[in-house]
């Protein structure tokens, strides 16, 4: 973002209109930066802080009375609804926004912005392949292939690729120049278990006659790859008539009468152009439908949640394909877009890693990054200014994470992450504050130097690990996600997501946070307990009771645990323990022992920071509500940090009275 | 007549469970003037890990909505039946029987005993209690201790009066209700006579800090020739002190006019000037029918596609029904607890105000009253709204949603069922503020359609006493709070919370309640889990909350006797 595409750096009296129109219009002050556009309210602490590449589209309606409306509806789904005073003022903030929103260069994104020197260069090394694949445990039987160093053959794969360990390198050429650009079927999955495995190409130049002998060797090599079943599954996405239309021109798939060992199935995931209206019109359901009948049908005639459940069903065939020990092999069109859905959601269900948070950010540096899926053109990162670039965007990833959170949904004790670090990716894939989904390509990310001139948002994500920890994780318990029930009534609307910044839709208590920071404070209060037992028996020492005194204590302790009477008493009536509120009780370790809070502020309450100072608004649920560790209060991410011993967090009033 | 004749097969040997609670399973159906019980098969395969299936089931006579019997197959040489049980609790069993004969016998048998007329031959008559009453259910909640609780915020505002003593005058309405102070028996049996069904105001709900009370009753009679009635206004006037009210009506609009045709209607501006009439449009008990049978329709259907699912999931209307109760109730609440600051009283009426009035005024009493989110509290305002407050349970849940042809009737309607529901959907927006599980309303809903115990028997209190109910059956509330029952009800997530619970009425946040409509589809392990573990974390943290408290305690004193000896040995010193 160039500071002189700013035309109106600051405008004031500008109003802020509940959407919903249950509150009045707050006024305030919008500034635009280079990064960043910011609402301020005049009075009150009310914020919103926008990343300019999240803003989607930027409408205004004529003036009236009240001032003239701008709508600023956003890649994550929030919608700013501004009234300003003056037309010629309105006019100039809205050619401000939209400059903001289309970069015509992508080295002008906010994510270049971030000179920071300090990069940990982690997060740029998420993914190795070599270390991937041997953690897969990749036979002999496939092998490594320098034949796209520099991106010779195919400039949207990955420079490192593997093949398997028979196929000679004119094959791999014929085969290459057989697939629709260059993506020519690789190993993208190994199953250590049978020795299936999950490939991955792009469509063949098939047409309605064309053959490739080297392509159908290729395959049989797949097959013969596998040591118990040569037979391979060749599943085509798109439906039927999609794949019979690009045989008319001169692609298409595979017939099964010159593909020795392939079976091929369809499945019928509609195209980007499907998707993208789709999801219009789901986001559009989710913002403004008033009456229930009038919602469910425009969440039907959206066909959102089809779609989530075809992409599901057909990920669902291909892991359960693989853990039958049957190797598949993926494509689409290119290959970039449902290929990558359903291959990442098929080793989602298969391999217990990719439910790890390291994994899942693998999987995405591999299936989605490393293969290639377009995340400029997608996510619409810049504006280019022809006219094919509208119709490039299309959210296949977010439909992506919407399908992995339809079967987190199932099965939540499978995943070591919660759904914050879902809705958190999905807003950093748009919002170009770091390097990590910039360009099209492996190859694009590497001529612009995005690991030395970017920060990377697995960096980002792992210095907050703990916001996204899921306190329901089992990881012995679930091996393969293969009874899944697919059913349609299995799958909803993700109202977290599409309803993230309506604060009022979503419920007011949920069970993730509140067990999470229950957990938080079990450590606390064990540390705690211990603390006072050794104090205890200092003090009866020094009172020379020691020998009968301290019997006692650690009696009273193999009760405190595990005694059921203690157990029964809560579950009777919760409200019989009345532990004393926050603050209270502090006389006990006066100089002795740093304050510990025996309760914790219960987070439906919190709809603001309690610091008197800061009096943050939450702007949506799933923004972390962090307690400290001494008074119990609920306090924004700014208003608490770690002691020195990185021991305990503290807010700043805690952290000044000691 | 006795049961013992209506069985004209009491055993069925050999039979085949093929859908049921359980996975398939071979054993024989005995058939009992209460119960159909399936007794597994003596297991012959020895399996030591097949322990679970070995127990028997039963199922209640009155918990089957609709008993289906047809030949196997139809070939005329295979002799096989198949009888096909859909309870009332949308659970389906179906049996392949060897002889066509006696699946017909045993499809003829539970019919009867399933639609038997009236309840004095019903299962809570005959059942004898397994554990000893501590806290007798019957006598738990009633008028004085309800009026006790509601003159404590309001000395002079209201009496309990004894008008419809013998139910003479209002026989849906219990003996005692509690009515505006100021005004006499006269007055009320002479509204008495201008309501639908001599449904006079009475107090619902009394709000302690905004004072405004909830009164609720039936339609006024105005008919087409617009009667009035002076006395009917001299009560609701009564109510008021500075500001308006507000009459708030169940039905829509255009329902509250047509009933003015067949003499019912709604307050009209001249006669009730000091109020403000409202609708607050929820659906005739007869659609909320349909509605409920399209809802089970859909979710019991395996194969249903996604093109349909959602289709069929808005032409059922169920969850437009729920969120227009919430967002009627939703509205009563706001007029009682944030229309400015003066007391605001309401009055909440339908057509014959036992349906969806009964739902609207215990549903804002759900939203603004803590005690409500108790199990207790819950429990009274069932017994005060529901039972005493006249919801003919005995109509309305003959059938659920799979009866269909003569047995069924013009009368059923899922209003409690859709009451449980709409409380669900709080109990999902705010986890941590009801005292009871999930568990419970599921509970309740089972025992509203078919029961061991007394409580939803009969249409109203009258019949109740009739039928001598009271003194011949257990109530619910005996079995729910006998300590070991209680303890499988409690939300242990509950924190108890004073204020107001503002659901969100907007459709994004109106959701399916799964396990009610596709509890015997799905797979609930993983819900069971995640809830278990939340409750066991809960559990450990207010242990050692209570732990280090104690401990603290032990410091505080130990410091006081160090101290103590500190000073003892300094004043000895210093000696």
């Amino acid at each position: 973002m160039r500071f002189e595409d700013i035309l109106t750096p600051r405008v004031d009296k500008v109003q802020l209109v509940d959407r919903w129109g249950a509150e009045s219009n707050i006024c305030g002050t919008v500034h635009v930066t280079t990064s960043h556009v910011i609402f301020k309210a005049d009075e009150g602490s009310r914020e919103i802080w926008l990343a300019n590449g999240l803003i989607g589209t930027v409408e205004r309606g004529s003036l009236s009375v009240a001032g003239c409306p701008l709508l600023i509806r956003c890649k994550h789904f929030m919608q700013i609804h501004l009234l300003i005073n003056r037309d010629k003022v309105c006019q100039e903030l809205y050619e401000t926004l939209v400059n903001c929103s289309k970069p015509t260069n992508i080295e002008s994104v906010v994510a270049f912005e971030n000179r920071d020197q300090n990069e940990d260069a982690r997060g740029w090394k998420r993914l190795e392949w070599m270390t991937e694949f041997s953690r897969q445990g990749v036979s002999s039987s496939w092998m490594k292939t320098d034949i796209n160093a520099n991106y010779k053959s195919c400039d949207t794969y990955p420079e490192q690729l593997w093949v398997p360990s028979t196929a000679r390198t004119p094959l791999l050429e014929g085969s290459i120049s057989f697939r629709s650009r260059g993506r020519f079927p690789v190993l993208t999955y190994f199953h250590r278990t049978n020795g299936a495995a999950i490939a991955r190409c792009s469509q063949p130049n098939a047409g309605f006659r064309a053959r490739c002998v080297e392509d159908e060797t290729f395959m049989t090599l797949i097959g013969k790859a596998n040591p118990h079943q040569e037979i391979v599954y060749l599943i085509d996405t798109r439906p039927m008539v999609n794949a019979m239309v690009n045989k008319v021109q001169g692609k298409g798939f595979e017939d099964e009468r010159n593909y020795a060992n392939i079976r091929s199935y369809f499945y019928d995931i509609e195209n980007i152009h499907v998707m993208r209206s789709s999801q219009i019109k789901v986001v559009e359901a989710c913002a403004r439908a008033k009456t229930m009948t009038e919602y469910l049908k425009a969440i039907d005639s959206s066909g959102w949640l089809k779609h989530l459940r075809i992409v599901t069903e057909c990920s669902l065939f291909i892991a359960d394909s693989i853990a039958k020990g049957i190797s598949c092999v993926i494509h689409c069109s290119d290959g970039w877009d449902r290929t990558s859905q359903t291959v990442s959601l098929a080793q989602l269900l298969l391999d217990p890693f990719f439910r790890t948070i390291h994994g899942f950010q693998v999987l995405i540096e591999k299936d989605w990054l490393g293969f290639g899926h377009k995340f400029d053109d997608r996510c619409a990162h810049i504006g280019a200014n022809n006219e094919e670039a509208p119709k490039e965007i299309s959210p296949v990833f977010s439909q992506w994470l919407d399908c992995v959170w339809q079967v987190w949904r199932m099965r939540p004790r499978a995943f070591q992450f919660n759904e914050r670090f879902l809705i958190e990716l999905h807003e950093h894939a748009y919002s170009c504050q770091y390097g990590t989904f910039l360009g099209n390509c492996d190859s694009d990310r590497k001529s612009l130097s995005l690991s030395t001139r970017t920060k990377s948002l697995w960096t980002h994500l792992d210095s907050r690990r703990d916001d996204f920890l899921n306190p329901f994780y089992e990881p012995a318990s679930f091996g393969y996600l293969l009874d899944i029930d697919i059913r349609a009534s299995s799958f909803v609307v993700w109202s977290g997501l599409y309803n993230r910044f309506d604060e009022g839709i979503l419920p007011r208590e949920d069970i993730y946070n509140s067990t999470m920071a229950t957990i938080e404070h079990v450590g606390i209060l064990e540390a705690h307990v211990a603390q006072l037992r050794n104090k205890l028996v200092e003090l009866k020492q020094q009172l020379g009771k020691s020998a009968p005194g301290n019997a006692s204590i650690m009696a009273d302790s193999g009760h405190g645990s595990s005694s059921g009477a203690e157990g029964v008493d809560g579950i009777q009536s919760p409200t019989s323990v009345s532990i004393s509120g926050f603050g209270e009780e502090s006389g006990y370790c006066e100089g002795l022992l740093q304050p510990v809070a025996l309760k914790w502020m219960s987070e439906r309450d919190a709809t603001s920071c309690s610091s008197p100072n800061c009096g943050f608004e939450f702007t949506s649920r799933s923004e972390r509500r962090m307690h400290c560790y001494r008074c119990g209060k609920i306090f924004c991410r700014r208003c608490v940090h770690l002691t020195s011993d990185e021991r305990e967090r503290v807010c700043n009033l805690c952290n000044n009275a000691s | 007549m006795e049961l013992v004749d209506a069985i004209e097969i009491p055993r069925v040997g050999n039979v085949f469970l093929r859908q049921g609670p359980r996975r398939e399973q071979r054993g024989s159906l005995i058939l009992m003037g209460h119960h159909m019980i399936f007794a597994p098969q003596a297991d012959s395969s020895n399996d030591p890990n097949n322990t679970a299936n070995k127990e028997e089931f039963c199922i209640l006579h009155r918990m089957i909505d609709r008993v289906v019997s047809e030949p196997r197959s139809r070939d005329p040489n295979s002799k096989g039946g198949i009888l096909t049980l859909k309870c009332k609790n949308f659970m389906i069993c179906v049996f392949e029987v060897l002889e066509l004969d006696e699946c017909m016998a045993a499809a003829r048998t539970i019919e009867t005993l399933s639609n038997l007329n009236g309840f004095s031959l019903d299962y809570p008559f005959f059942y004898r209690c397994p554990f000893t009453i501590l806290d007798d259910g019957w006598r738990a909640f009633d008028v004085e201790s309800e009026f006790a609780r509601v003159s404590m915020n309001a000395p002079e505002m209201f009496r309990v009066s004894e008008v419809n003593k013998d139910f003479k005058v209002c026989a849906s309405y219990p003996e005692k209700v509690i009515v505006p102070r100021g005004i006499g028996d006269d007055y009320l049996r002479i509204s008495a006579t201008f309501r639908d069904g001599g449904r006079f105001p009475v107090l619902a709900y009394f709000h302690r800090h905004t004072k405004s009370p909830i009164f609720r009753c039936s339609q006024p009679l105005i008919g087409p020739t617009n009667r009035r009635c002076k006395e009917d206004e001299t009560i609701l006037n009564a109510l008021l002190s500075i500001a308006r009210g507000i009459i708030i009506d169940t039905r829509s609009k255009v329902n509250a006019q047509s009933a003015k045709a067949k003499g019912g209607g709604a307050e009209t501006q001249q006669c009730y000037s000091q109020w403000r009439y409202v609708t607050c449009g929820t659906p005739r008990i007869k659609d909320l029918h349909d509605s409920l049978a399209k809802m089970v329709d859909v979710s019991i259907d395996k194969s249903v596609s996604s093109d349909r699912w959602l289709s069929r999931l808005a032409s059922s209307s169920w969850l437009s029904s729920i969120a227009d109760y919430l967002n009627a109730a939703a509205n009563v609440a706001q007029c009682v607890a944030c229309e400015g600051t003066q007391e605001v009283p309401v009055v909440v009426h339908g057509g014959e105000g036992v349906d969806s009035t009964i739902l609207v005024t215990s549903l804002a009493q759900m939203i603004l009253d803590p005690d409500a989110r108790t199990i207790r509290g819950f429990q009274s305002l069932i017994e005060r709204e529901w039972i005493c407050g006249g919801h003919p349970f005995s109509l309305r849940n003959a059938h659920s949603a799979f009866a269909e042809g003569t047995i069924t009737g013009p009368y059923e309607a899922p209003v409690f069922l859709a009451f449980l529901d709409c409380v669900w959907q709080l109990t999902q927006q705010f986890q941590h503020s009801f005292e009871f599980t999930e568990g419970f309303l599921l509970d309740l809903f089972e025992h509203s359609y078919a029961s061991e115990f007394g409580s939803f028997l009969g249409n109203n209190e009258m019949e109740k006493q009739k039928h001598q109910v009271r003194q011949h059956t257990v109530s619910l509330w005996s079995y729910v709070n006998n300590p070991e029952i209680l303890k499988s009800y409690v939300n242990v997530l509950y924190e108890p919370n004073e204020s107001v619970t503002w659901p969100s009425v907007a459709p994004q946040s109106i959701q399916v309640w799964e396990r009610l409509f596709l509890r015997w589809q799905r797979d609930w392990t993983e819900v069971n889990a995640i809830r278990e573990a939340a409750v066991q974390w809960r559990l450990k943290e207010r242990q050692l909350a209570s732990k280090a408290l104690s401990l603290r305690r032990q410091l505080v004193e130990l410091m006081k006797e160090a101290h103590l000896a500190k000073t003892l040995n300094d004043v000895r010193v210093a000696d």
